[in-house]
């Protein structure tokens, strides 16, 4: 059973920019970006398809690429400079932590040389450190696990960061990543703005791309 | 903690991992056994829920305006090994206690490295002061497995013997287990004994490094920063101050950095890893609790394991049982991904 206890509250939440990353393909406020085409595997060929030069990102998890470009996506999209850089938030969440990362941290263990570079990444947050790192973000941050995408338990994150003053805005994330399965969806939350966000209308985006 | 003894023993090759280092194991008698998934987390955890509750004089959990929060880093990762296990996932420790329990709400499950515990306690807070919840329990829990502990060794981080935080000679960290319950509310008749005061926190992060912490300090300096600023809380009166301290050269030496930083370098400061290892998703909730109750009975106890200044910024670690210094308790942690958090509590 979902909650949706933002319609009974009062704090209005907007949503800046979204991006939704599913199937071989990105959408970015609902219009495609761009198809997986090439031969690399996917999240590789969205890389080359930005354009960016980050080397850092061929030493991630595919969770933490997952995170890092869906981050890249809608922070660009989203003034960025208009925040300092502790006023952004980024809370993620998923439904298997980083039991991926996990499995191939246990097989090196098993095969008798566990791999240190894998260990760090078997915690979920670490996808939250790498966003940070490449964006300059010092503010909150937090990583829950729910059985699906739960745009309540998110907004509810949010409201509570801006009804503390901890945050002035909170990108969202939700980050599924299951052998060549890939789930993203991204947000960018504002405490003010234009386009007011409820869970519905972001569970709706999150469905429907 | 107050005869000054650790409660880390010395295995021999733990899990088959070729180590030396002690370790914080809880011998199965001891855990009660009535909610039994046979997984020693969630019979902790489940543990922690009951005496919590019984500490209570409703149960205000298993209605709507309740809320459990699960700290925990790993959950059940002892079972890795045998393919498909449901109980794998965090997702279902979740599911476990609310039907053992009959919670009227889904718990919530935070799982953000080695802060996990300390922001459990500041989100709770923050769902009570937007009106979301009326009651929220924080329940951290972590358990001592092959998998956390070959990690820790894969990267030359467990240390010989007992470890000695902010000394010149530590090596390294202890990994301990342990499960540990706390509640805030709204609402102080639900407290049958007495209670302390939250007033504020804040997590940061370094925005630096994923695996080792920033050599500035940033993020727990920003953490602390945000945490007294809004309580209007200079650090000069805080009392006491419950650090990290895991016992690794790179971590106890930001921390001094970033107290210095912060102002906090005479606060009286202590490490309970010595005691009990690192924790892990449990060590905010458990930390928090006994420094709490260092507070009430005005006895903060030493520092384990420190004897010679090891740390490039001075540091006032507390090397005999000691009273604080005022009623303001910090709480502080650190963890990988590079994320930091604080929260400050008024106790009497």
């Amino acid at each position: 059973m979902q909650r949706f206890s933002l319609i009974q509250s009062g704090m209005s939440l907007f949503l800046k920019t979204y991006c939704r990353i599913k199937e071989g393909e990105v959408h970015i406020n609902g219009e495609l970006f761009c198809q997986h085409m090439d031969e690399d595997p996917f999240l590789r060929s969205v890389y080359k398809h930005i354009g960016l030069s980050y080397p850092k990102f061929f030493k991630m998890d595919e969770l933490s690429r997952l995170g890092f470009i869906g981050a890249e996506m809608t922070l660009m999209r989203s003034e960025l400079e208009n925040y300092a850089d502790d006023e952004v938030a980024v809370i993620f969440s998923n439904r298997s932590s980083s039991l991926q990362t996990d499995f191939q941290y246990y097989d090196t263990l098993k095969g008798g040389i566990a791999s240190p570079a894998l260990f760090v990444y078997t915690l979920p947050n670490i996808e939250v450190g790498e966003i940070c790192i490449r964006h300059k973000l010092y503010g909150e941050n937090n990583f829950l696990i729910t059985e699906r995408f739960d745009a309540a338990q998110l907004l509810e994150q949010c409201e509570a960061l801006f009804a503390d003053n901890a945050a002035k805005a909170v990108l969202i994330g939700w980050t599924e990543v299951e052998s060549d399965n890939h789930d993203g969806f991204f947000a960018f939350i504002t405490a003010s703005g234009m386009n007011e966000v409820t869970a519905e209308s972001l569970t709706d985006l999150y469905l429907n791309r | 903690m107050l005869n000054g003894e650790t409660g880390l023993k010395s295995v021999d090759r733990p899990f088959g991992i070729d180590t030396t280092s002690h370790v914080g194991l809880i011998p199965g008698h001891l855990i009660p056994q009535e909610h039994m998934d046979s997984l020693k987390l969630t019979n902790m955890l489940a543990a922690c829920y009951e005496r919590s509750v019984s500490k209570l004089s409703f149960d205000a959990f298993q209605d709507e305006g309740g809320l459990v929060i699960i700290c925990t880093t790993k959950g059940n990762i002892n079972k890795i090994g045998q393919l498909d296990d449901p109980r794998l996932p965090l997702g279902r420790l979740g599911r476990f206690l609310k039907q053992s329990f009959d919670l009227g709400n889904e718990p919530m499950i935070i799982s953000n490295a080695c802060i996990s515990g300390v922001l459990g306690i500041i989100t709770a807070a923050r769902l009570i002061r937007a009106g979301k919840y009326e009651h929220v329990m924080v329940l951290g829990g972590d358990i001592v497995s092959e998998f956390t502990l070959s990690g820790f060794a894969s990267l030359h981080a467990l240390t010989d013997g007992v470890c000695k935080p902010y000394d010149k000679n530590r090596t390294g960290i202890n990994l301990g287990e342990a499960a540990a319950g706390l509640v805030l509310s709204s609402d102080e008749t639900i407290f049958k004994g007495t209670y302390s005061e939250y007033i504020s926190g804040a997590s940061s992060n370094d925005a630096n490094h994923i695996s080792g912490p920033s050599r500035t300090g940033e993020g727990l300096h920003r953490s602390i920063e945000r945490t007294l600023k809004p309580a209007s809380i200079e650090a000069n009166q805080i009392g006491y101050l419950s650090a990290h301290g895991t016992g690794t050269s790179f971590n106890d030496e930001m921390e001094s950095i970033a107290f210095e930083r912060s102002g906090l370098s005479e606060t009286p400061v202590n490490s309970m890893k010595g005691y009990f290892g690192h924790t892990l998703g449990a060590a905010g909730v458990i930390e928090t609790l006994l420094g709490l109750e260092g507070m009430k009975r005005k006895q903060l106890v030493p520092s384990l394991g420190f004897e010679e200044m090891g740390v490039s910024q001075p540091m006032n670690i507390i090397q005999e049982t000691t009273a604080p210094s005022s009623e303001y308790f910090l709480k502080t942690a650190s963890g990988f991904g590079g994320c930091n958090a604080s929260a400050l509590f008024k106790v009497g």
